[in-house]
């Protein structure tokens, strides 16, 4: 495993002592396999506002290491598209995947990730409470003038990662992951995780978009995964599979969706245990890409 | 000052991350119970104090908190709530808040948060917590039924309204809050669990449902009239993240205070309190997440697994 070091890009907090706080560092790690190199970025989550002001009073604190002189919320904030936002965006995290010293290859980002989830929801479920909730308030309903907020709260994402470069070629395919591989214990060469975003809806589940990666020594294997709990309610899980075999030619990226209602669930799984509901479920809708790279 | 002595055996024990025995803990809370009964709905608070967010059992945390803030009893401290749950020591943290209220009713009120609650508390750590380390639901038995006890509310000099959540629509006046019988588990309906529950709305006017079906949104001019007709000047509350661990709603008429750092371990956001004169000056005190060699607690470094 490389060896993971400390970018200069810190994060600054204004506090009404003068005195600038320096939060979390990010943190960068990569690892190289065959042509590839793998770069996973993590930082902390976007702030609610602008921080430049305490960049300004601490001049040897230059956001980025690119040189460039603006906190990373406006760096970051524009590119954003996405109105009501998760609550934790963790806005400079990134895995990069990249072939031939950079020139073309496959990322998971965050800005990205946020900006694929619609404005518009995509499940008509409510949490648990919503029944009891509206009913004992019929009434104060009725006296206040109320605006329904509408968005999808849920935080699904329509995203299986972003191609850069010229390079790559996305195809279907038969093909499928070799899971007899995939679940043999080699030896782990490289293990990151990082999280992309997530929400507790307000203590009633969790909406929660994340990625592993696994390189041995004949794959290099990543699971970017958004799994969704209404607690009482129901479960989704979204996954994205990127699968690259040693000196093969290409990768499969494999997308399925399983979605239950709690109750459906078998009762010995825990909707707690992501893995333990992925599992339990069949999937609703699988699909298959080849991505051949030249 | 023998009776003290027991007590202040166990906050050293609470002090260093050590849970006291279960027995400790009933007499704990049947101590805690017999002072939290005489506490209003709207807890009467005389500045000066430091007013403190979320902790969510981050109890390594929580020292840090004291460490910047000041020890109890120097330092008078309200907590909107959110001590348990999510963190991994709810059990000390609540115990070591509890044994200070005990010890010192007068330098530290403890208002109740959403988490406060039995339902919430099965979903998101603490029931387990107390298993875990009690072999048993005993002491979360004992902790929430105290959290039946805890205040809805506090009015520091008559000025600053705190509250864990926001405000409700059915509310309109302190008064109303008063009248509330508290002693319950948080219900699903009524104004009691808007107080816990709410959220200001930045962006509309009004109140505002929110699309999960459960939850008001309040605007800025719902905060203006709710100050306006109980002359007050601020509404101070907690129950959201916030990166910088403070913020501001409606031209100063909201904050939002935060003061669990790094968040669940990795969000990297920094922590809040708030620091009021004897005249009501403001110094926010900005903390981050007790360095690691402190906490025996997890690490970030992530550990190689056989995902699928």
């Amino acid at each position: 495993m490389d060896h993971a070091f400390h970018s200069p890009d810190t994060l600054t907090v204004p506090v009404e002592s003068k005195k600038p706080i320096t939060a979390y560092n990010l943190e960068t790690n990569s690892h190289t396999f065959g042509n590839v190199k793998v770069t996973v970025t993590k930082g902390p989550m976007l702030s609610s506002q602008c921080q430049c002001s305490s960049l300004k009073t601490n001049p040897e604190e230059i956001a980025g290491g690119d040189g460039e002189q603006r906190c990373v919320f406006c760096r970051y904030e524009p590119k954003i598209t996405l109105k009501h936002l998760p609550d934790m965006v963790f806005v400079q995290n990134r895995l990069v995947v990249a072939f031939f010293w950079g020139k073309f290859g496959i990322e998971f980002n965050a800005v990205d990730a946020v900006n694929s989830i619609r404005d518009t929801p995509t499940t008509d479920a409510r949490v648990a409470s919503a029944e009891v909730w509206q009913a004992a308030r019929s009434e104060s309903l009725k006296t206040h003038t109320t605006h329904a907020v509408q968005y999808d709260w849920t935080y699904t994402p329509h995203y299986r990662g972003t191609i850069f470069g010229q390079g790559l070629k996305v195809e279907p395919t038969d093909l499928q992951l070799d899971m007899n591989l995939l679940t043999k214990k080699d030896p782990v060469m490289f293990f990151d995780e990082l999280q992309l975003y997530g929400d507790e809806l307000d203590d009633n589940g969790c909406a929660e978009l994340e990625i592993k990666i696994r390189i041995v020594e004949s794959y290099m294997f990543i699971l970017l995964r958004f799994y969704l709990r209404v607690d009482h309610v129901m479960v989704r899980i979204q996954d994205t599979r990127l699968f690259l075999e040693k000196d093969k030619p290409y990768m499969l990226r494999e997308f399925s969706v399983r979605e239950s209602s709690i109750s459906n669930l078998p009762s010995n799984v825990s909707p707690m245990d992501a893995s333990a509901v992925w599992q339990a479920l069949q999937p609703q809708q699988v699909v298959v890409e080849k991505i051949t790279f030249s | 000052m023998s009776g003290h002595q027991d007590l202040d055996r166990q906050i050293e024990m609470l002090r260093n991350c050590e849970p006291i025995s279960e027995s400790e803990v009933k007499a704990l809370c049947a101590k805690a119970r017999e002072i939290l009964v005489e506490e209003g709905n709207v807890q009467r608070i005389d500045s000066p104090v430091t007013i403190c967010g979320d902790i969510h059992g981050q109890f390594y945390d929580l020292k840090e908190l004291f460490k910047k803030g000041g020890d109890v009893p120097e330092t008078n401290y309200l907590f909107m709530g959110d001590f348990v749950d999510r963190g991994y020591y709810s059990v000390e943290t609540f115990l070591l808040l509890l044994a200070y209220k005990v010890r010192y009713p007068d330098r530290i009120t403890l208002i109740r948060g959403n988490h406060e609650s039995r339902q919430i508390t099965q979903v998101y750590g603490f029931y387990d917590e107390c298993v875990r380390k009690y072999g048993g639901v005993n002491v979360w038995r004992y902790c929430t039924e105290i959290f039946d006890y805890l205040s809805l509310a506090a009015l520091i000099d008559g000025k600053i309204f705190c509250v864990h959540g926001g405000l409700s629509p059915s509310i309109q006046s302190l008064d109303q809050i008063r009248m509330i019988d508290r002693k319950q588990e948080v219900p699903h309906d009524g104004p009691m669990c808007d107080l816990l529950w709410s959220d200001p709305e930045d962006t509309n006017e009004g109140w505002g449902i929110s699309p999960r079906g459960a939850g008001y949104l309040f605007g800025s001019d719902v905060a203006q009239q709710f100050n306006d007709s109980n002359n007050i000047s601020l509404i101070c509350r907690a129950h959201q993240l916030v990166m910088e661990g403070y913020k501001w709603h409606f031209n100063e008429t909201v904050l939002t205070v935060w003061s669990a750092p790094n968040y669940c371990y990795r969000c990297g956001n920094v922590a809040a309190i708030l620091e009021l004169s004897d005249s009501l000056v403001r110094n926010f005190i900005i903390f981050e997440a007790a360095p690691h060699d402190l906490r025996t607690g997890p690490t970030k470094k992530p550990q190689p697994e056989y995902f699928l």
